[in-house]
């Protein structure tokens, strides 16, 4: 089946192909079906359908001239473009773009370490680069430097930063869109941009002062559609010589405000890594007594979900700290820590957890077994070690792990740092699940319950997720799946809680939200976009900003 | 030059390669069952996967254990094994296994010449099973229980075969998300093969 742009005929399309191949070459112009199979979204909402958002074809440019030449073609056959790193973010739909029949721009070729600092802590690479190929380049050079890698690793330290991705190490560095310092483009007229110091041509701070003088646009390019990325700077974190993890757990519902407080405290100091919250009671939800509590419609009893819990004598909720530097400031950090629980955490206990040398070993990486238990840090990515264990685990049925379920069946929505909005989300998810009608839920642990706990993967705010899974084998069980986001989305914005990404197929729901005085900010960038983008050839509907040449497409992605 | 087919083959070993024959030509060198399939991932938390991979190092297949993660599998010895030229691989795994390999092999060039789904009953009595494969490779597999061979001897029978052909299309994974009961597991086979 050929796929093709909007608005263009197979003449055009061929002569556009020819010309793709002139730009870079015949062989990296992939347009058989088989080819075109690998930039698909395994996981699509609409996977066979005919809204799909399957590409026309691919062309994989080598260098920055091919880039540019690929752009020009664009331009001249107006064709829409879709620049993907690695395109291996499956849980954000992969390589798929917003616009079907594309042609994705795959840059996995550009694949230089320009630039590797082991004294000033930063890398510029090319977006090909991988977090495996940054994590060997370090090891072979014995850079005692980290990566901080998601999970999985095989995508880029550049896509995963324009995507606004997350880590899991310090907080300055797991913020990968903050970490990265300048960026090339080439813009839509084929030109070349640098930002920040990369605008002063002898500057060797480019990696090192993001901001440069006057306004920096670089932000437009975060999850934007104003420039393909050519070169990004990475800041680095220095390999600590020390690792050592604890616990604090608390025994009541309520206890939660004390200790995101005390956590808040922490972070906000640089004394910990990620916080990874949880509850140990997850368990208990096989046991209808605590399950219907937990995810009791219009409120919860506290009392007897905290007598449940001691009843089966585990604590209510608990967080795992990490700590970072040498042996001597980690145990003073977590003596630290502990000190503050103690004082300000009432009925909390502490449990030491691991303490290791850095490097870890693959063994320590792996051992899940600590001294309080199996532990919910995945060690792996807290000590950067770059991997593809994600995919043993996420996705997966509870009750049957040879089952993938759907990979787009949450949101991570943006929420204050304290207990009262943790409650809140869990008060208004819980809600949401039992009025969209429960048998459209699996029965997979992370549903909303009075469990759900938040994710601190920004320094500065939390993430709250939980799955609203539903198996995709039957296709209007794809329809149900899209019916209770966009519920979730509406409840959401209600509350003042934003998606922080989204795929393709939902960023126009997503965007639609942030709309504060009749979307000004939409309308600023699609302003903007228009200026710079006049065909609208780069990556339309990105972040919810179409160019004038494909807006009637707005709220059609996928239909 | 580094051809367009190994382009990713590249970037998991970390540094540029050198591959001079063509993913054609790599494929259509691999003429026999006992040449083509040279390296095979086997998830040995399945007793079956592991008997099936016993008896194919036997024909001098290199066996690549794993219970679940794969990484060092792929980034540590089949990726670097590739300098010389992308060949087929087989599997016999999870489901993660095989959507990580399914995607890290199509950058390196491969597609999916075989994949197998076979539902196995928690006690191992009862097996179902669902081959997406030429016609020439499914009916091989169905021919080959039909006589009486077992199941795991079949599937060890066509999988060198299907690792002998060039892939001019692949076949598609429609069914890699197909739901397993809490009764059974699913293995999967697949071969991967040099897209034509």
């Amino acid at each position: 089946m050929t796929i093709l742009p909007p608005g263009i005929s197979a003449e055009q399309f061929a002569s556009a192909m020819r010309a793709f191949e002139a730009a870079v070459g015949k062989d990296w112009v992939l347009t058989s079906e088989t080819d075109i199979a690998g930039y698909r979204d395994p996981w699509s909402m609409v996977r066979d359908e005919p809204g799909e958002l399957l590409p026309s074809a691919a062309v994989a440019p080598a260098t920055v001239e091919e880039v540019q030449a690929v752009v020009r073609v664009a331009n001249q056959f107006k064709i829409p473009l879709y620049a993907v790193s690695t395109g291996k973010n499956y849980s954000y739909g992969g390589p798929a773009p917003n616009v079907r029949g594309s042609v994705i721009v795959d840059l996995k070729r550009m694949k230089r370490i320009l630039e590797l600092d082991g004294e000033r802590n930063f890398a510029l690479v090319e977006p090909g680069v991988t977090y495996f190929d940054l994590y060997n380049e370090i090891q072979a050079r014995g850079l005692k430097l980290m990566i901080d890698n998601p999970d999985p690793a095989w995508g880029s330290p550049s896509g995963n930063s324009l995507d606004r991705g997350v880590g899991y190490t310090m907080g300055p560095y797991r913020d990968h869109a903050s970490s990265a310092c300048g960026v090339e483009v080439v813009l839509a007229s084929g030109e070349i941009m640098r930002t920040g110091m990369g605008a002063l041509p002898a500057a060797k701070t480019w990696q090192e002062y993001k901001h440069g003088f006057g306004p920096d646009p670089t932000g437009l390019f975060f999850q934007g559609n104003f420039g393909i990325v050519t070169k990004i700077g990475v800041r680095l974190m220095p390999l600590p010589e020390h690792y050592r993890t604890g616990k604090i757990t608390v025994p009541k519902r309520s206890d939660l405000h004390g200790l995101i407080k005390t956590v808040n405290y922490l972070a906000d100091l640089f004394m910990i890594g990620e916080p990874v919250f949880s509850s140990p009671l997850h368990p208990l939800m096989k046991d209808p007594e605590f399950f219907s509590e937990a995810t009791r419609q219009g409120s919860f009893d506290d009392d007897r979900l905290n007598a449940l819990a001691a009843t089966a004598n585990l604590p209510f909720y608990q967080v795992e700290l990490q700590f970072y530097g040498s042996e001597g400031t980690t145990r003073a950090n977590w003596e630290y820590a502990k000190e503050l629980a103690t004082r300000d955490v009432p009925g909390s206990r502490t449990l030491d957890g691991v303490s290791y040398k850095m490097p870890l070993t693959r063994e320590q990486i792996m051992d899940k077994d600590t001294p309080y238990g199996e532990s919910a840090i995945r060690r792996y990515a807290a000590v950067a070690t770059p991997n593809l264990t994600t995919f043993d685990f996420i996705g997966r049925h509870v009750d049957s792990p040879d089952d993938y379920v759907h990979l787009h069946y949450g949101m991570f929505t943006i929420v204050p740092r304290s207990a009262e909005s943790v409650f809140q989300v869990q008060r208004a998810w819980v809600d949401l699940v039992h009025e969209a009608n429960a048998t459209l839920v699996t029965e997979q642990t992370p549903r909303p319950s009075a469990l759900t706990m938040p994710l601190q993967w920004h320094q500065t705010c939390f993430f709250m997720w939980a799955g609203f899974p539903l198996t995709i084998t039957e296709r209007p069980m794809s329809e149900a799946l899209a019916d209770m986001l966009e519920r979730v989305l509406t409840v959401n914005a209600k509350n003042g809680w934003g998606e922080y990404r989204s795929e393709p197929l939902l960023q126009d729901k997503v965007a639609a939200h942030y709309n504060f005085n009749n979307h000004a900010l939409r309308r600023f960038n699609e302003a903007l976009k228009d200026a710079v983008d006049p065909n609208g050839i780069l990556s339309p509907g990105r972040g919810g900003i179409w160019p004038k040449a494909f807006r009637s497409l707005r709220g059609k992605v996928g239909v | 030059m580094t051809s367009r087919r190994h382009f990713l083959a590249g970037s998991i070993a970390g540094s540029a390669l050198c591959i001079t024959s063509s993913a054609r030509a790599a494929a259509l060198q691999a003429t026999s069952p006992e040449t083509a399939l040279s390296r095979l991932v086997c998830d040995t938390r399945f007793a079956q996967a592991g008997l099936i991979a016993r008896n194919l190092a036997s024909l001098g297949v290199e066996v690549f254990e794993t219970q679940g993660d794969t990484t060092a599998i792929w980034y540590e010895q089949i990726a670097p094994g590739w300098r010389s030229g992308i060949r087929a691989i087989g599997g016999l795994t999870n489901t993660a296994s095989l959507f990580t390999f399914v995607r890290l092999g199509f950058d390196a060039g491969l597609t999916v010449a075989f994949h197998g789904r076979h539902r196995i009953s928690v006690d191992g009595s009862e097996t179902h099973h669902a081959v997406d494969a030429s016609p020439v490779i499914e009916c091989q597999f169905a021919a080959a229980l039909n006589s009486g061979l077992s199941w795991t001897s079949a599937l060890q029978t066509v999988l060198p075969c299907a690792a002998s052909r060039p892939s001019t299309e692949g076949v598609k994974l429609a069914d890699i998300r197909a739901p397993a009961t809490a009764r059974e597991t699913i293995l999967h086979s697949w071969i991967l093969t040099p897209r034509a």
